[in-house]
Parts: C-alpha cells; structure tokens; sequence
C-alpha cells in the first residue's frame, strides 16, 4: 500500500525546486549544457509531480454521486450547451494563433516575419523574461500532470 | 509601417482574440465552454493527456534548450 504524504513540504519543496529551476534558466542560454540540464531537470519537477500528487491524496479518483438506494450513478456534466459552434469562442483564437504562425514560418524570413518563437527569444534574451518564461513552462507541465 | 509591425499587429490582436475569448465564455455564465473546459477535453484521458505532456516537454526544450 502506497504511504500517503501529508502537510504542506511536497508543495513547498515542489515551489522551492521550481524556483531554483528559475533561477538557472535564467541565468543559462540556449544550446549550452547548462541549459539542456536545467529542461532535463524541469522535466523530472513536473513528472515527479504525478506520484506526488497522488500520495497526497489530492489527486484521488472523485467518488461519483449515486441516488440513494437506486443504484444509479448521477454523471455530473457541464451545464452548456452542447453545439459545436459554441466552441469557436475558445477554439477560434487558438486556430487562428496556429495559421499565422505556419504563415510567418512559410515566409522563412524571422526579422519581418517573427514567429511565436522568435518573439520568445526576445523576451530570452533578457534574464528575468528567461526566468519568467521558465516559470510559466513549468505552471504548465505542473498543471497538465496533476489535474 | 513595416512588414514586421504588420505581423506584430496581426500577433497583438490574436492575443486579443484570446483574451476576448476567454472574458466572454467567463460571463456567459456557463452557456459557453471555457478554456479550461477546452483543456479538460484536451487532456482527458490517458493518450490525449500523454500528448499534451510530450508537447509540453517538446515546448520546453524548443524554447531553453535547442
């Protein structure tokens, strides 16, 4: 049986270690081992979240509601609508991130045409950007492994 | 106006539309999905949530690593 964590230090220790993360990804720049160590490490953070997660217990299967001696299990669903094109809303603006970003790469030229990623290296070059940029990546991957 | 403001006019409203998104599926008061909703259906399930990650890790070293 797997021992349950308790208290706040996996958090703690977890926020410590992001931010020292931070910190070295400010202070590397790209194509150098330090900045390959310092992804490799970010990596190992956020996938060792997943069973940290679950020793905590926050990450526990939800138990279903069941109706009381009816043996029914009540499926909780979002309350909207469920036509597709109530989506655009959130699907539009991604999409439209994605085709302008495959026309400026079409375009090949980075100066006049800057892609997502040439505007990242500019916010890189600067070490607070590339500690912010770090912290932001690693919320990210925190949130994909523990929801 | 340069080619580059243009692009970067073009990025600043897509930024926009992102926020816009968001701020109206927060005050339709449930009746249009969100996204978190969105990322809930991205990631829901093992496979759909294994690609999330590996994209995640591929954005990681595409931006500090090469």
């Amino acid at each position: 049986m797997a021992r349950r964590l308790s208290g706040p230090w996996p958090t703690v220790v977890a926020g410590v270690a992001g931010l020292g993360l931070c910190c070295a990804a400010a202070a590397t720049t790209p194509f150098t081992p330090g900045a390959v160590a310092t992804v490799v490490a970010g990596y190992l953070v956020v996938l060792m979240a997943l069973p940290l997660h679950r020793m905590t217990g926050a990450g526990a299967a939800p138990v279903p509601e069941t109706a009381a001696g009816a043996g029914v299990t009540i499926v909780t669903t979002d309350a909207g609508p469920r036509r597709g094109w109530r989506w655009a809303v959130v699907v539009v603006p991604p999409v439209a991130a994605v085709c302008w970003e495959l026309l400026c790469v079409v375009h090949g030229d980075r100066s006049a045409w800057p892609t997502l990623s040439s505007l990242l290296d500019d916010v890189d070059a600067w070490p607070i950007g590339r500690g912010a940029a770090c912290a932001a990546w690693l919320g990210l991957g925190w949130a994909l492994v523990t929801r | 106006m340069s080619t580059r403001d243009g692009v970067l006019v073009v990025w600043v409203a897509i930024a926009l539309l992102v926020v816009a998104g968001a701020v109206v599926a927060g005050r339709s008061g449930g009746r249009l999905p969100g996204y978190g909703t969105l990322a809930r259906v991205a990631t829901d399930g093992p496979v759909r949530r294994t690609v999330c990650v590996l994209g995640w890790m591929w954005l990681g070293w595409h931006a500090f690593a090469r």
